[in-house]
């Protein structure tokens, strides 16, 4: 197998012998980042295919660690960004602190070559428009568990709406309870059942 | 018809129900979220965490506005002295002492998930489970339960002076000041035994069966380890590199869970007594749709719960699964088991097809659920009323179906109206005679 089915495969071991060789050879580690980023994209079409699941998901972004503290301090992942498809701003609301589900959405819009920023958890409305004035998205993906992130979200695009920054961005909103109710009673434009759901939104949204 | 003779009608109704038998109506018993009754009462968050008796009496309040056949059982508010006085560090919530475990006035608790242990602690964990919780993630997790760092080893207690062995410990200084800091912090949840006390017999006179707890919380053994011990990313990541450490310690979580109901399981004060319906609530994270392919469900989810809930059926206990999430994908799984167990388990759904479950398990297991949170919460009521009679068209034949919301039961955001249209919806829709 050579170097981008041993990451799909998540063969850690073979996967981490291959890049000290490769170091070894005095490889460009763009090279390597290239390959890492060609079975990122794979796992992530095998996700969205149910062929993998969360397991396969966080094992790889282990060995992707790795691979990261092997090629040292000399790359950063924004040099081997390649061609971003387009910006997400991503967040779990205000007042709710979890995060798998948010993860998961970012993990997949990486690999689908989105250039993501997550703000983490708990984020105050405000937080959410300044960076949103900074980064200038095309898309607002907002995270939330508990039943209290509605009116967060809610606070959210009001405040957008408020500020006249309403249709500068698509709003996709997702988490255990949400659904096509809660898009409309917070003024978003999409809900997301899956983080497959999410590139497909942030796909439609971002090619125009 | 006076309140005896409300609360035996009652009861029966649910009994029936269970045991895919048809009643004379379809029971609606739901569960409500902590802080649904402190809410619609004016309370905030903090207050509810801090105020146990105030919280009974809000839930005796509104909760009996509702025509329900089985009431939750009051559990999980009120704590917040005792987790100040333990120095909880796997929570946040309103009202905490600790800045850094404080959440905002009116904000729910929320659990703290991380790796409590490493994965080369599994050995350890594995060959003495209740030494390694007690001495090292009981104290990780409560900064004032340190002192079971020096609990002694098993061979103190091995020797004809066992006595020894025990009284080394209790006289540690460390130890002792850990215990009257305990003291002070059973003093502090007093208020929510007698709120949960109030509450049980207020509602009993009124003809309101409050269920029972059955076992207490029961829980699939992988979601214990995920959740409480190793992290969701730690775990999964078990899955690959320490698969026999992982499958084994759900094995004996699944053996400890079971001793745990021979030994009379958690409350001896406060809890409802002998006349009502004991479901034994389990909730389940991990194993939903999307976290985990069916081969590693089965693998690594399935057999530690299937265990653990054998284990309560016989002891006749009524294990009732919660299957937060979508279980579109599991249901052979728990078709099969319900065939095994007939008529002696309740599965709970929050967002799987429950008339597809119907029409699949139906004749085994009994279903309930499943009101959407965002349309208690959002309404309006004649949505949640179609809701309703449309769930229970497709899923009271042959007795067999509870009415509950989906998730967490009632909301803590529910609005009354809704909660009354769903209620309503059922006697309206869900009569099998007169």
């Amino acid at each position: 197998m050579d170097f981008i089915d041993e990451i799909v495969e998540l063969n850690e071991n073979k996967v981490n012998e291959m890049v000290n060789e490769r170091i070894q050879n005095n490889e460009n580690p763009l090279n390597i980042m290239n390959d890492v980023r060609e079975a990122m994209k794979i796992i992530g079409d095998k996700f969205s295919n149910k062929e993998y699941f969360l397991p396969e998901l966080i094992m790889s972004g282990e060995i992707l660690r790795q691979i990261f503290e092997s090629l040292g301090p000399q790359l950063k992942e924004s040099q081997a960004g390649g061609e971003k498809k387009g910006k997400v701003l991503l967040g779990t609301v205000f007042g709710d602190i979890h995060d798998i589900g948010k993860d998961v959405v970012k993990f997949m819009l990486d690999a689908n070559g989105f250039d993501v920023l997550d703000l983490g958890v708990d984020v105050p409305a405000d937080k959410f428009i300044e960076s949103l004035k900074e980064f200038q998205p095309k898309v607002l993906a907002l995270s939330g568990f508990l039943t209290l992130a509605y009116d967060s979200m809610k606070e959210i695009i009001e405040k957008l709406s408020a500020a006249g920054l309403r249709n500068s961005v698509k709003i996709m909103i997702g988490g255990g309870t949400v659904d096509e109710r809660i898009v409309e009673f917070v003024g978003a434009d999409a809900y997301g059942q899956s983080a497959v759901d999410a590139v497909n939104l942030a796909t439609k949204w971002t090619e125009v | 018809m006076n309140p005896e003779q409300l609360l035996k009608e009652r009861v029966q109704r649910v009994r029936d129900a269970v045991a895919l038998k048809e009643p004379d109506r379809v029971p609606i018993t739901p569960f409500v979220d902590v802080f649904f009754a402190p809410l619609q009462v004016g309370m905030s968050h903090k207050d509810a965490m801090y105020k146990g008796r105030k919280v009974g009496s809000a839930n005796v309040k509104v909760l009996s506005r509702y025509d329900w056949d089985l009431y939750p059982y009051m559990v999980l508010s009120g704590m917040g002295k005792l987790n100040d006085l333990v120095g909880n560090r796997a929570m946040k919530w309103a009202g905490a002492a600790d800045p850094e475990f404080c959440l905002n006035d009116n904000q729910p608790y929320q659990y703290i998930e991380k790796a409590w242990m490493e994965a080369d602690e599994y050995e350890e964990l594995i060959t003495d489970m209740t030494g390694f919780l007690l001495r090292n993630i009981v104290p990780r997790q409560n900064a004032n339960l340190r002192a079971f760092e020096s609990l002694p080893q098993a061979s103190m207690f091995a020797s004809m002076m066992s006595y020894l062995g025990v009284s080394i410990f209790f006289m540690d200084k460390e130890v002792k000041k850990m215990l009257k800091n305990l003291k002070k912090s059973l003093r502090g949840m007093l208020g929510l035994f007698l709120g949960m006390r109030n509450y049980n017999k207020s509602m009993k006179k009124l003809g309101n069966p409050v269920a029972g707890m059955g076992a207490g919380i029961g829980m699939a053994p992988f979601d214990m380890i995920s959740d409480s011990l190793r992290g969701m990313r730690g775990t999964m990541i078990d899955m690959y590199r320490n698969p026999e450490e992982l499958k084994k310690a759900c094995d004996m979580l699944a053996n400890y869970q079971i001793k745990t109901l021979d030994s009379g399981g958690l409350f001896s004060f406060g809890g409802t007594d002998e006349d009502t319906v004991s479901l034994s609530f389990m909730p389940l994270h991990r194993g939903a749709d999307g976290f985990m392919s069916n081969e590693q469900f089965e693998e690594f989810y399935w057999p530690g719960l299937t265990k653990t809930m054998e284990g309560m059926i016989k002891r006749d206990i009524i294990p009732m699964p919660f299957f937060e999430g979508r279980y579109g994908d599991r249901l052979e799984f728990l078709a099969e088991f319900a065939k095994k167990h007939k008529g002696k388990l309740v599965y709970w759904f929050h967002d799987t097809d429950m008339i597809k479950v119907k029409e699949m398990m139906g004749d085994y297991v009994c279903i309930r659920g499943n009101v959407p949170a965002s349309l208690l919460i959002v309404g309006p009521p004649k949505a949640v009323e179609e809701y309703v009679k449309k769930s229970i068209e497709g899923c009271m034949e042959g007795g067999g179906y509870l009415v509950d919301g989906g998730v967490s039961g009632i909301p803590n955001e529910a609005r009354h109206e809704n909660v009354q249209a769903m209620t309503d919806a059922v006697h309206k829709y869900g009569v099998y005679r007169k």
